[in-house]
């Protein structure tokens, strides 16, 4: 049988089985909120699904839907700014118990430096180091050049650094 | 300080494992992708090429079908007939208010739909996409096709599309076709099917056969088309033949003539394993289902005291009494076919015969008397041309036979006499396209259900049914609802179980506990009616006791 022209339900269903769990937890680094990061990428695949006849080809379809959920954490993290203003932060969800005090303490740290970082800087590292992109698909991704990738991903990198310093105590000590 | 490019990615990684997703993503994405599709909707997709052929119109309840009847020199065609629900300019401009059949209140009109054609096929007729993967797998008798890739429901209609995950290292999910379902009862209905790549466009009868006409995209492909009459569970015709190409037509010819109620299917098989890869199904004619509340006669037969009697269905009480008692003998196992009653008369020793009177009543004529013989059990085919008889020699206690005899000639062929058991127990019962015959085959210990060709020169040569014999009890009598479905009464520890029954599968549909035997089971679309050893009868509808009252091997 010749390869078929895939319908949109039948690439739906495909794609969703080999990357829905891999974007929504894309979504979670950088939202920090599971319903949120689901409900997200969930968006994506219904917009996914709607653009079909233009992309066709599933690896356009991966990075279609890869940003698109970055689009709209991005909407989500901005509309949370305003909301923020007038709720009280939520802690993030608590782990469990088997986990290591020290590599939790650690991702704790992590995360909470990435959350200080400027949006654009963290959405670079999490896309670099995360999801293993290049950086051409980073900046397809995130819908800016190269080089701008480079110059976030430098910056967001240096500022983590910086946050964390060279102290002896870090969390970040001894994982390497 | 370590902090390096892998220590990043390996706290980002586990990081993000900590996240487990909800498990239903899937589902809510197709509920919003339906609900959007469902505002944009002025009208299935799949409908829409033949819409414009439609010529004739039925209305139904739940919407307008719309399908083409068309005579030329004595071929008849069918083409593929729009689903229900689906508005059609040419059916509205055509339909006259004052033809269109009106609904009486509290009924439910015939649905147009290949299958199930009953209304209390399972709890899963509920569910459009378990009712779309029972036709895969108890229909079509494609079990590899266990996996809904995506489903689209409306409110009269649904499209569910069908397939498998494939046995290669992929592990890739596949769909194979869309199942197009209808429903107005709140049970659903399969329609037909459709495929991307595989497609039927006409069916046609003529003098050489069935002609069935369509178009695939593929390559190196063989495509396997097979015709089946509703209530019969084996292909009435099939053949297969070579195709392929870029929205290449086909065509291919089936020996027989062209069923007034039934599908067509065509299917291809992956070039992986053989399984099929793409399948369209296509409803011929005339083809319904009956809705729920239609249920059975209002009148049923059974044997009570050495007598045949008709009794009410609604409230067991004798309407008529048929036949008188006879001087040493007796009458029984009563099976109604069309207008007429069967049944055995005892002699009082060694001999019985097969009888026959009007179901108004009259004069019993005897159909078949056996030199030194006697008959253990019987079944008239629905056409009533031939009778399957089990048959036990006087002279030569222990042996048994079974015999197919024509009715109007009296020719006949038998299995050769053999000592029990093996042996075949209760009443032959025939497929409603009288092309074969199940019965109960019991050996040593164990019984099973078995499907005999009319052909049969031994009774080794049926095909087993209702899968593994240990698992399901000890198999009693069976008996074939008009859409096929072959059901089995079986005697367990507790009493006997009800189930229906495809090669492979037991399902039980309801139990009768405390009861020790079956005299006689038969059974409509949607009722079942049960005599058991206790000398009672019971009409069932889905799980319900709809009556009990005295009798023994009752039959509609």
């Amino acid at each position: 049988m010749s390869a078929a022209p895939v319908g949109a339900t039948e690439a739906l269903v495909v794609l969703y089985r080999a990357h829905y769990q891999e974007l929504v937890r894309l979504a979670w680094l950088l939202l920090r909120d599971h319903e949120s990061a689901e409900e997200v990428v969930q968006d994506a695949f219904v917009a996914m699904h709607d653009s079909w006849q233009r992309l066709r080809q599933p690896d356009k379809a991966v990075a279609y839907l890869r940003q698109t959920v970055v689009n709209r954490c991005r909407s989500a993290l901005r509309h949370r700014t305003v909301v923020d203003r007038f709720t009280p932060p939520v802690l993030p969800d608590a782990p469990s118990a088997e986990q290591g005090a020290l590599g939790l303490l650690a991702r704790e740290s992590l995360m909470q430096a990435l959350a200080t970082l400027p949006l654009r800087q963290r959405e670079a590292l999490v896309l670099r180091y995360y999801a293993d992109l290049s950086e051409a698909q980073i900046a397809d991704a995130m819908g800016i050049s190269p080089g701008a990738v480079k110059s976030h991903a430098s910056r967001g990198l240096h500022a983590l650094r910086e946050l964390f310093g060279d102290a002896a105590d870090s969390p970040l000590e001894g994982r390497s | 300080m370590k902090f390096d490019d892998e220590t990043l990615r390996a706290l980002l990684r586990e990081e993000a494992e900590t996240v487990k997703p909800t498990g239903d993503g899937l589902t809510r994405i197709q509920e919003r992708v339906s609900e959007q599709q469902q505002r944009r909707r002025f009208g299935a997709p799949w409908m829409r090429p033949v819409m414009a052929a439609a010529a004739a119109l039925v209305l139904v309840a739940g919407g307008a079908v719309a399908y083409t009847q068309l005579s030329s020199g004595g071929s008849q065609s069918l083409k593929i007939p729009a689903g229900p629900g689906t508005p059609s300019p040419s059916a509205s401009t055509s339909a006259s208010p004052t033809t269109a059949p009106t609904t009486p209140p509290g009924t439910v009109s015939a649905v147009p739909a290949i299958w199930p054609v009953s209304a209390d096929a399972g709890v899963w007729q509920t569910d459009p996409a378990k009712t779309a993967l029972h036709f895969m797998s108890d229909f079509l008798q494609m079990p590899q096709l266990d996996t809904v890739v995506s489903k689209d429901v409306r409110s009269t209609d649904a499209s569910v599309s069908v397939g498998r995950v494939l046995p290669s290292e992929s592990r890739k999910l596949v769909p194979a076709t869309t199942v197009h379902l209808v429903t107005t009862d709140g049970k659903w209905y399969v329609d037909g099917a459709t495929s991307d790549t595989l497609r039927i466009d006409q069916v046609s009868g003529t003098a050489q056969g069935v002609a069935v006409n369509g178009h695939i995209t593929g390559v190196d492909e063989v495509i396997h088309v097979v015709l089946r009459t509703t209530g019969s569970a084996t292909p009435t015709a099939q053949t297969s033949l070579p195709g392929g190409g870029q929205n290449t037509p086909w065509q291919a010819t089936l020996t027989g003539s062209l069923p007034t109620s039934g599908a067509v299917v065509a299917w291809t098989p992956s070039a992986l394993d053989g399984a099929p890869a793409h399948v369209a199904v296509t409803r011929l004619g005339s083809a319904t289902s009956q809705p729920a509340g239609s249920a059975y006669p209002s009148t049923f037969f059974a044997a009570r005291d050495g007598q045949i009697v008709a009794l009410s269905s609604k409230d067991g009480s004798l309407a008529r009494t048929l036949t008188t008692r006879q001087p040493g003998g007796g009458d029984s196992d009563p099976q109604v076919v069309g207008s007429s009653v069967y049944f055995l008369r005892g002699t009082g020793s060694c001999g019985n015969a097969l009888m026959r009177i009007p179901a108004a009543g009259g004069t019993p004529v005897t159909v078949f008397a056996p030199s030194q013989a006697t008959i253990g059990g019987y079944g008239v085919s629905p056409d009533v041309t031939r009778v399957a008889l089990t048959l036990q020699p006087c002279a030569q206690s222990g042996m048994q036979s079974v015999m197919v005899r024509e009715l109007a000639t009296g020719a006949s062929h038998q299995t050769p006499q053999t000592p029990m058991p093996p042996m075949v127990v209760g009443n032959p019962v025939w497929t409603p396209d009288g092309t074969s015959f199940a019965g109960v085959l019991r050996t040593g210990n164990q019984a099973g259900v078995q499907v005999w060709p009319a052909s049969l020169k031994s009774i080794n040569d049926g095909a087993p049914w209702c899968g593994a014999e240990s698992q399901n009890g000890l198999p009693q009598q069976v008996a074939y609802r008009p859409d096929g479905t072959l059901l089995v009464a079986a005697q367990n520890g507790e009493g006997v179980s009800v189930a229906s029954c495809t090669p492979t599968s037991f399902t039980p549909v309801f139990a009768i506990p405390g009861t020790p035997s079956v005299t006689g089971i038969d059974a409509t679309n949607g009722a079942v009616i049960i005599g058991t050893g206790t000398g009672d009868v019971e009409i069932v509808t889905g799980q319900t006791v709809q009556l009990r009252a005295v009798g023994q091997s009752p039959s509609w």
